[in-house]
């Protein structure tokens, strides 16, 4: 594989990592800022910046996609491969991307019902930005496989966005607070996380033609991506099960465990990102 | 009820999992073929992918050895691509391409041949094709 691909899934994958946290951070909030009295204006902060980043990485990666169409850097300066890439799909996907996430932190920039609304349009926007390319984007069942992927993708940016929010929590909010957002989490991700899973499998079924392409690089990767989930559910339910109650019971070493504890869910998830960048810019279901 | 929603499920699955597979472009032939051993060198290259694509780099080189951009490429897409060879002497070969599919995918890919004993006095070098 050559250097510039590598570093064209480097960028991919810390700009999908920047853009999930900011539109995540924005649907978090959506559901808990009341919740938030000590480190709430931290989580908007966060949200600020993530979007901030994500802007500077979509933007980073569609320069650099002609290096990637050309095998080497002068594509770079090949005016002809960035004009077809701003106006092929690839294009519009950034312009809606980083339209959502301009949302996202404008919506951050200062606390209100209104500004949280203008995050969550652009948290949305960022998620539907997804379905213009890609694996699900082409064939007779975009519409469906596209509101799988709306489905999948919403979820996952609530989950991974919730993580960072709930790690600052945890260090400046008091023992009742968190105890009542880890209870409120825990009910939420408890029914709609293992969507995340139904969708992905429902994608699965009509992208892969057939079981033998699990042994290819794209169906090795999925299966990674399993494998995450699965463990992830294990932790998740450490938190609701153990840790939960243990916080509610006013033991604050357990607030401890949770910051790390959310930490490492937060490096899977991160891990799945990357490993789902090279798999949809590398590699084909078939 | 339970029952209900686990059949719809599994129905809904298998009406996802029957219909053909999605998958963006591939390249679905070429000459020299893949691992392909010829006694005269090619005067082109052709390829033949799935679905039409722009192809955006086209290189071959011997191993060892700084590979040449073969050109002009055709500006549109396409799902077939002939482009002139230069003047190849005995060896191995690997032609790399790059391609855009239609859904936005780079799409890469290589071809290796060996061209044995004879070739070098086929090939016309009167077509070499000049670096783009």
């Amino acid at each position: 594989m050559a250097a510039v691909d590598l570093f064209a899934v480097a960028l991919r994958g810390f700009g999908f990592v920047a853009a999930f946290q900011a539109a995540g951070t924005a649907l978090f909030l959506s559901t808990f800022a009341d919740d938030l009295p000590r480190s709430g204006h931290r989580v908007r902060a966060l949200g600020r910046s993530s979007a901030l980043a994500a802007v500077a990485l979509v933007a980073a990666h569609q320069a650099f996609e002609p290096a990637r169409l050309l095998g080497g850097l002068p594509g770079l300066f090949d005016a002809s491969l960035h004009l077809l890439l701003l106006r092929s799909d690839a294009g519009t996907t950034a312009a809606v991307r980083v339209l959502g996430l301009v949302l996202v932190g404008f919506g951050f920039l200062k606390e209100g019902r209104g500004r949280s609304a203008v995050a969550l349009i652009g948290a949305t926007l960022v998620v539907v930005s997804f379905t213009f390319t890609g694996h699900t984007a082409g064939g007779d069942r975009r519409w469906l496989l596209a509101t799988l992927l709306i489905v999948h993708l919403l979820i996952l940016a609530f989950w991974f966005g919730a993580l960072m929010p709930l790690y600052l929590a945890a260090g400046r909010e008091d023992l009742n607070t968190n105890a009542r957002i880890i209870e409120r989490f825990s009910a939420m991700a408890v029914r709609i996380v293992p969507l995340v899973f139904v969708a992905g499998a429902g994608m699965t079924a009509a992208l892969l033609p057939s079981f033998a392409a699990l042994r290819t690089p794209y169906g090795l990767l999925l299966l990674g991506k399993v494998a995450a989930f699965a463990l992830l559910m294990l932790l998740a339910s450490l938190n609701k099960w153990r840790l939960g109650p243990t916080i509610s019971a006013g033991r604050g070493q357990a607030l401890r465990a949770l910051r790390t504890s959310v930490l490492v869910e937060w490096g899977l998830i991160a891990a799945v990102l990357f490993g789902t960048a090279a798999m949809t810019a590398l590699f084909s279901p078939r | 009820m339970k029952n209900t929603n686990l059949r719809a499920g599994v129905a809904a699955f298998a009406l996802l999992a029957a219909q053909h597979a999605f998958a963006h472009a591939q390249l679905s032939s070429s000459m020299p073929a893949d691992e392909a051993v010829i006694d005269v060198a090619p005067k082109e290259v052709t390829l033949h992918f799935s679905e039409p694509v722009r192809l955006t780099a086209l290189t071959v080189g011997a191993q060892g050895e700084t590979p040449r951009e073969l050109g002009p490429l055709p500006g549109g897409m396409s799902a077939d691509f002939a482009v002139t060879m230069p003047a190849l002497e005995d060896g191995r070969y690997v032609v790399s391409w790059r391609a855009l599919s239609a859904d936005t995918h780079v799409l890469t890919g290589e071809i290796s041949f060996a061209v044995t004993s004879g070739s070098a006095a086929a090939a016309d070098p009167s077509e070499h094709s000049p670096a783009r």
